[in-house]
């Protein structure tokens, strides 16, 4: 096991620059999650990492071992990793058994060996009865365990996944995803795993770099990157919050559709345009003018929906901005009603970015 | 065959003789360089070969030269009988008949039309008589022994 | 908005039924009618009682027993030959960064649709013992008596020139396999530490077995029941295939039962390397599962790229090159198996092929009527069959289906005698007519024209006509104005397959005509046996149409 360092890392596809001055270190042990929308270039860095494409700039380190530079990559086959691939790649002219113990059989590992830790990856995922079926006749389900018994038999260095859910249903991937982090903290390889689902992201990493444009937006643990954003696009991608435009009056203050808000994060510069996220539970909804508490201000109801669980509103406030509100079902506004909104000034956080 | 008995051919399919599909074969043989001599075959094949420069010549063997007519006839049940035989008149005119020896090459047995210009006359080669009676009869065994010899 | 409610469209007579199930009865006869007398006559003597005795007098005597073992060595031959030279240009083109790999794409495209006769044709100017201009070209150096390098009327080579033009399908099934091959499968070998020769050998070569095995396949039963290219180069070599010795059956006195007979074992042998082909995949799944693929990551040949493109270019040489070079020299030079230049070349052969040969026009013009005719009757066939199968219509769109396909299992050849047995009796005689070629050509084209279609259809969600029906459509209504517009492209790619299918097709015609029937390719063949040097025509004729 080693730790994985991606320092200044380019890819260029011709005049298109899809990983742009990348630099990520992954401590050994650690799940880290490169999370984004499609086209955001994770993918593409994970393909870099493990060696299937070569990088225009840049390099790639694995321990103390420099595995990727411009001028010399390492074959994938000698980088020591294991991979699941989104699609699994099972090869399905062989059976389930056959296509798990290759790696080891590559390591030339002798027979009794090879079947020991095959019986046990077979229990671990639960597939002993499936050992003699060819992948063609599996559920996607059981496909899914089969590639990642498949990457895990080998005791990988390092160990990358490729959006390794998004072809299972919902309810299964929501087991799967917890499945993935049992299995980590049971083995503890160095892992990549590339997602654009943020629960799966919350849910497995330890560690979430989120990427857009193919560069890493903000690097953070779960917490971090949903309760601070630090750029409007974390904040919209993570959790759609809802982002403000005021201009800055202080450091910690912003004037915005005529009110005064309290905030924190981002030291602000006076007389700067100050962008300000605040998620749409976080905002309290009154349809009476609330006992003198910082940051209220007035609005005007243009949807409302019941929801069962809580109502969704749509407010617009007076510089036209409009905000949602996700309400307790007890507050039953009107569309067209006057309203009051509250930000708690430790909810708004102002953005640097 | 009738004329020389099947020595004379088993003779002969020792000699890497190449066999064609179609009577019109081997003078386009001869014309490409392939084989050097040809026999069977359609000689007015020959004939115009010859008038359009190429280095051949018709030979007519000493023993005689099997024959070949050309019949035609109309069919019972025709269903224009007397259109029929007004072809078959036009067909058996002197002129037509001149028309397609000078155009073919071929021989006419109408006693007015003369040899295309060049050729030797029909009466000065020793022909060999068809005999389609004793060919029928035999058909089965000429075709097989044949075939055998000449592996086609 | 304002809505009006329309009234609803009047009940009609909904045609759909009996026009399905008149397209199942045309089918049917189309198939069942010919295999019928084939089977028939294989079966009944002269007077048309039972007997065995066909197949008794086929394998006792050595007439019949020689083409038979020399078919198989040919066939079994050139499928290995194919396979061995087409999956190697297969991999260069679709794995590897070699350069002009759409360049090799295209001549071997090239080599697919060039008749097989033609080559035939062509390489006997090339290679023919004494005229053929390589072993001209050979006695320039080696002295004018040496012995010809290449002798074309051979075993060998008629082995040669079917494998000339049968790689192609190797190479179209091996590429196909390899292109739709999904980068992952290759990319999972190598991370877990497959080098690229591992993951060739427990990979790439495994998944890509199966098109291998059927391109061998396909290429067995083309040169199985070629009829071309041994017609011209078998008999000046002195012996006969299955296929030429059918042929031979039907010159006077013709012997029909025999025939048939001999047909027969084509058609179980086809029958039976199709079944086993399924056999041997068994129950390993060669398909792709799930998921979105990544492209494929090519091979770097380094400093082999252009010896690869060489060897290419070489193995092109054969099938593409010299043949193509000979029918061009032939084409302009007065004498086919002379070398053209300046002084000597003449266009007196092309201006004698389209303006004094009196056939070329009017086989210019049947080959025209046919194929549209074919392509057209075909095309709106297969669409019906492929609708009521892909939808289940009707009871027994399995029979259909089934049916549809089977002349896949029927050599040209078989089917030709089986043609002939119908269409020259009545109620349906035919012989000597345009229709019966359009019969021959419709049933031979069916299965791929459907197969195409079928899968067309497979794309086409039914919920789209469903919604064109609960607005009042009927279901022929549907079909022309929903799914019809939506089917366009796979129609017109139907249609032109057809349409040049019925181009190259040369086996059943032959077998099924009178010599006095012309077609564009039966001219060629006319014109090869009757005028000196005109096989050049023909290939400037072909060229330009």
């Amino acid at each position: 096991m080693a730790s994985v360092e991606l320092r200044s890392l380019v890819k260029r596809f011709g005049s298109f620059v899809a990983v742009d001055d990348v630099s990520l270190k992954i401590d050994h042990g650690q799940l880290v999650c490169l999370l984004g929308p499609s086209g955001c270039g994770k993918t593409t860095t994970l393909r870099l990492i493990a060696g299937f494409l070569e990088p225009s700039d840049g390099e790639i380190r694995v321990g103390d071992r420099v595995v990727s530079s411009k001028s010399r990559t390492l074959p994938p086959e000698q980088r020591n990793m294991s991979m699941i691939f989104q699609s699994y790649a099972l090869w399905p002219h062989m059976t389930v058994a056959e296509n798990i113990v290759y790696g080891l059989r590559l390591r030339k590992m002798d027979r009794d060996s090879i079947a020991k830790k095959l019986a046990a990856i077979l229990a671990t995922t639960k597939l002993e009865p499936l050992a003699q079926r060819y992948p063609g006749e599996l559920s996607g389900g059981q496909q899914q365990r089969v590639a990642l018994a498949r990457a895990l038999i080998v005791g990988p260095g390092t160990l990358l996944l490729d959006e390794p859910l998004s072809n299972l249903d919902a309810n299964l991937r929501e087991e799967m995803r917890f499945e993935i982090r049992r299995l980590h903290d049971e083995y503890r390889y160095t892992t990549i795993y590339v997602t654009h689902d943020q629960s799966e992201a919350m849910t497995t990493a330890d560690l979430i770099a989120v990427m857009n444009a193919g560069k890493i937006d903000q690097l953070g643990s779960p917490e971090d990157i949903y309760a601070r954003p630090e750029s409007e696009f974390v904040a919209r991608f993570i959790g759609a919050a809802n982002v403000i435009k005021g201009i800055a009056r202080d450091a910690t203050h912003v004037e915005f559709a005529g009110a005064t808000l309290e905030v924190v994060g981002a030291r602000l510069t006076a007389g700067q345009s100050a962008p300000v996220a605040i998620r749409q539970h976080e905002i309290q909804l009154s349809t009476r003018v609330p006992p003198a508490v910082p940051n209220t201000l007035k609005a005007v109801v243009t949807r409302q929906v019941y929801l069962g669980m809580n109502r969704d509103y749509m407010v617009e406030t007076a510089d036209g901005t409009s905000l949602r509100v996700t309400t307790p079902t007890e507050t039953a506004v009107e569309k067209g009603s006057e309203v009051w909104l509250t930000l708690p000034p430790e909810r708004c956080r102002a953005l640097s970015r | 065959m009738r004329e020389l008995g099947w020595p004379y051919l088993e003779k002969l399919s020792r000699q890497r003789v190449m066999q064609v599909q179609s009577s019109t074969d081997p003078p386009k043989k001869l014309s490409l360089g392939e084989r050097a001599v040809m026999a069977d075959g359609n000689e007015y094949g020959i004939v115009l070969l010859k008038e359009a420069g190429q280095p051949v010549e018709p030979v007519y063997p000493t023993e005689g030269t099997p024959t070949i007519s050309g019949p035609t006839g109309i069919f019972a049940g025709a269903p224009h009988p007397n259109a029929a035989k007004l072809f078959q008149a036009w067909l058996h005119t002197r002129e037509t008949q001149q028309f397609f020896v000078d155009f073919t090459g071929q021989y006419s047995l109408h006693a007015q039309v003369q040899p295309k210009a060049g050729r030797r006359k029909l009466a000065d080669i020793k022909l060999m008589k068809e005999d389609p009676a004793g060919v029928e009869a035999m058909t089965e065994e000429i075709k097989t022994r044949y075939a055998r010899l000449f592996r086609v | 908005m304002t809505t009006t409610t329309n009234p609803t469209p009047k009940p009609r007579i909904d045609w759909t039924r009996p026009v399905l199930w008149l397209f199942a009865a045309v089918l049917i006869l189309l198939i069942l009618l010919p295999l019928s007398w084939l089977a028939v006559y294989a079966f009944t003597d002269k007077n048309r009682h039972p007997t065995l005795q066909n197949f008794v007098t086929l394998f006792s005597n050595p007439d019949f027993l020689d083409p038979l073992l020399t078919t198989a060595i040919i066939a079994t031959t050139s499928a290995l030959i194919c396979c061995v030279v087409a999956a190697p240009i297969s991999w260069l083109v679709s794995r590897t960064d070699m350069p002009g790999r759409q360049t090799i794409r295209a001549l071997v495209t090239a080599s697919f649709v060039t008749p097989p006769f033609l080559g035939a044709v062509a390489w006997e100017l090339l290679a023919a013992p004494n005229s053929g201009l390589l072993n001209q070209l050979y006695r320039l150096f080696a002295g004018e008596d040496a012995d010809a390098l290449f002798n074309i009327y051979s075993m060998t080579g008629i082995i040669f020139v079917i494998s000339c033009y049968t790689f192609p399908f190797v190479f179209v099934l091996v590429a196909n396999a390899l292109d739709t091959m999904p980068g992952e499968l290759e990319d999972a070998s190598a991370i877990l530490g497959g080098n690229a020769w591992t993951t060739a050998r427990r990979v790439t070569i495994p998944l890509a077995l199966p098109a291998l095995v059927a391109g061998a396949l396909i290429a067995f039963l083309h040169a199985m029941t070629l009829f071309g290219s041994p017609a011209i180069l078998a008999l000046p070599a002195g012996f006969h295939t299955m296929t030429t010795k059918i042929w031979s059956l039907f010159q006077y006195p013709p012997k029909l039962e025999l025939a048939a007979a001999a047909a027969v074992p084509l058609l179980v042998l086809t029958i039976l390397l199709l079944q086993g082909q399924k056999a041997l995949l068994g129950r390993r799944g060669y398909s792709v599962i799930g998921g979105k693929y990544g492209a494929p990551r090519r091979v770097k040949l380094r400093g082999w790229r252009w010896a690869a493109l060489g060897f290419c270019l070489l193995v092109l040489l054969n099938p593409v090159f010299l043949p193509y070079l000979a029918l061009l020299n032939a084409a302009f030079s007065p004498n086919a198996t002379t070398l053209v230049t300046p002084s000597t070349a003449t266009l007196h052969n092309i201006v004698f092929v389209f303006t004094e040969l009196s056939s070329t026009q009017l086989a210019l013009k049947n080959t025209v009527i046919l194929g549209t005719a074919t392509a057209t009757i075909g095309t709106i066939l297969a669409l019906v069959i492929a609708y009521v199968t892909t939808r289940k219509v009707i009871a027994g769109h399995r029979v259909l289906g089934f049916l549809a396909t089977a002349p896949v299992a029927v050599p040209g050849i078989v089917l030709g005698v089986g043609l002939f047995l119908s269409y020259t009796r009545p109620p349906f005689v035919l012989y000597g007519t345009l229709w019966i070629l359009l019969l021959a050509f419709l049933t031979i084209n069916l299965p791929s024209a459907y197969q195409q279609l079928q899968a067309a259809f497979a794309t086409i969600h039914p919920e789209l006509e469903e919604a064109s029906r609960i607005l009042g459509a009927t279901r022929l209504q549907a079909l022309r104005q929903i799914t019809a517009p939506l089917l366009r492209t796979g129609v017109i790619a139907t249609w032109c397959f057809i349409f040049i299918g019925v181009m190259r097709e040369l086996s059943a015609a032959i077998a099924v005509l009178g010599i006095a029937m012309l077609v564009i390719t039966f001219a060629v063949v006319l014109a090869v046996n009757q005028i000196p040097m005109s096989g050049g025509n023909a290939g400037a004729k072909l060229r330009n149409g």
